[in-house]
């Protein structure tokens, strides 16, 4: 019977395999940091839901804001455009496609496709920022004769 | 600038409060009372902060500050009776940890240059967490905005221990700023390696215990992760502090050990659903495993009423949660039941079948298949001295985990697994590293 070394024990053998994903991990790290840092300098933060802080000053004491979209939000990238739009105005609670509240954000494919969205329910818009985001008021209704 | 004195009292409170619970004479080293103590502190002046939104229905900082800086004095006096040592006293902590407390910075490093690029975290952290942290500080007397149904798709149902760690920090200033939010991903999981590192340790005395916690910060997967979804890692640096309580409270016979791990229990119940769900199955096994042991039971029964008071006290808020607030979950479907999305098969083979991929996946540098070939090496040490409990509650927490994929059928399954089960098997990463290095002790 071949007889072990008295170092090579069960636990050192372990130890050894740890260390060596240790120093593999490392190598990885050093890459990885390395990527990064490319990626720092063309971007040094990213925060996509920055494009709704535009709108916020125009949103007084709002509770609800009608959120309303002609994106699919079964699509992950507009279900993240979405919660992050929600992330960057909270406390205000954006409703998903309801056009019920008073105020509305319209965030359309298209700016002009917003536009006629706005027109077709004849709001009035409050802000456009930059980036083609709408926010616009719903007329109060007027109360019957 | 300002974030420097939540710290300090968050740090003083959790190591004040440990050090009255523990006698001198069974006490851990410093740097474990210090790393805990942090942990835990962290966690009380967050809860002593909720108070102010079920005492004022809003958040008053001045009041969260006040109570906070009067229950630490309270906590100062009582660690006082109980033989206070302080950090910097001569002779408290030794070189091998001075060095490893340096090393673990330099590895949590990467953590922070990835939480610069995204200070509110992964997409996890501010559609749930960073958005309830937001509400919360933001919201004024419309906190629980953050539970409306129209909020469905940012977790409503789960409780917020970390948005509230976040708000008792944004009490010292005026903005919700994103240092906090950064932050929080670098003192998790700087709190998790040290919790580690000195608790391995603590149990057995060797430097090497240092391994652990940077073998795990080694696998950039971990590390990315650990920027982004760093309420995983809080459940995970629970759990970790329950099972290292429970080591200790095997190994000292001080019932101390067995409050800080009621607490750490407690509070992981108040973490996310999940923290909630493995609470639960800890805190059985581990009744378990003490009504087995003669010895065990009879250094609980000796200390039950305060360890009915850690219980009542540390569960609190998630009794408070779930009985007052927590809205209906609306992501769940009941397959079983369910006629238009019924559970099948295919749903369990799916997620059978991506939890294997998981374990092969490179991503995590062969972690899973060096832990399995570990435990396997280690033998029955890998079960003995009080250590089943650790399979016995990840395996039980497992077959939940794959029982609730398969009966909830609300996601389609493919989407859900890819986007949630990695985060849920880097949750037992800290815990399941003490084993495998508890398994390996002489």
């Amino acid at each position: 019977m071949i007889k072990l070394p008295v170092w090579l024990t069960r636990q050192n053998i372990i130890l050894a395999v740890i260390s060596l994903s240790f120093a593999w991990g490392i190598i990885g790290t050093i890459r990885d940091l390395s990527a990064l840092e490319t990626k720092r300098r063309v971007k040094p933060y990213s925060f996509g839901g920055n494009i709704f802080a535009g709108v916020k000053g125009a949103t007084g004491e709002e509770k609800y804001i009608g959120y309303l979209t002609d994106r699919d939000i079964n699509n992950d990238k507009v279900a993240m455009r979405f919660t992050q739009a929600q992330f960057t105005l909270a406390p205000i609670i954006l409703d998903f496609n309801n056009p019920a509240h008073r105020l509305l954000i319209l965030d359309f494919n298209d700016l002009k496709l917003a536009r006629a969205a706005a027109e077709k329910m004849k709001l009035r818009p409050l802000k456009v920022s930059p980036q083609g985001i709408i926010l616009a008021e719903r007329p109060a209704e007027r109360p019957a004769p | 600038m300002n974030y420097i004195f939540p710290w300090l009292i968050s740090i003083l409170q959790g190591f004040f409060l440990l050090t009255a619970l523990i006698p001198a004479a069974v006490r851990p080293r410093m740097l474990l009372l210090v790393f805990w103590g942090a942990l835990t502190g962290i966690a009380t002046t967050a809860l002593l902060t909720f108070t102010s939104f079920l005492f004022f229905n809003t958040l008053v900082p001045l009041y969260a500050i006040g109570l906070n800086i009067a229950v630490t004095t309270g906590l100062f006096f009582l660690a006082k009776r109980n033989t206070l040592i302080l950090p910097f006293t001569k002779g408290t902590v030794d070189k091998a940890e001075i060095i490893g407390i340096h090393v673990l910075l330099i590895f949590v490093i990467p953590v922070v240059l990835h939480a610069l690029i995204f200070p509110d975290g992964g997409w996890d952290a501010w559609s749930c967490w960073n958005l309830k942290a937001r509400f919360l500080f933001l919201g004024g007397e419309n906190w629980r905005g953050m539970m409306d149904s129209a909020l469905w798709r940012s977790n409503i149902s789960y409780p917020f221990l970390l948005p509230l760690e976040n708000v008792w920090f944004w009490c010292f200033g005026a903005e919700p700023t994103t240092t906090v939010t950064l932050a929080a991903s670098c003192r998790i999981t700087l709190l998790m390696s040290g919790l580690l590192f000195f608790g391995l340790k603590e149990l057995n005395g060797k430097l090497l215990s240092l391994l652990a916690p940077l073998w795990l910060l080694s696998i950039m997967f971990v590390v990315k992760l650990s920027s982004s979804q760093y309420s995983d890692l809080l459940v995970g640096t629970w759990l970790l502090s329950a099972l290292l309580g429970f080591k200790l409270f095997t190994e000292r016979r001080a019932p101390a050990y067995l409050i800080i791990t009621i607490i750490s229990l407690g509070f992981m119940s108040f973490t996310k659903s999940e923290g909630l769900v493995l609470a639960v199955i800890t805190g059985g096994i581990m009744k378990l495993a003490i009504l087995f042991s003669s010895e065990q039971r009879k250094a609980a029964l000796n200390a039950w009423k305060g360890l009915l008071a850690a219980a009542v006290l540390s569960f609190l808020p998630t009794v408070i949660f779930q009985l007052f607030m927590a809205p209906d979950s609306h992501t769940f479907i009941n397959g079983l039941t369910s006629a238009d999305k019924p559970a099948s098969i295919e749903r369990l083979t799916a997620t059978l079948y991506f939890l294997g991929i998981e374990f092969i996946s490179p991503k995590w540098n062969g972690f899973w298949l060096i832990l399995f070939g570990g435990i396997i090496l280690a033998g029955s040490k890998a079960f003995k001295r009080g250590l089943w409990v650790i399979p016995a509650i990840i395996g039980i927490y497992i077959i939940s985990v794959i029982g609730v994929y398969t009966v909830n059928t609300f996601f389609e399954i493919l989407w859900w697994l890819s986007t949630t089960l990695n985060r849920i098997l880097f949750a037992l990463l800290p815990t399941l590293t003490f084993w495998l290095f508890n398994a390996l002790r002489d």
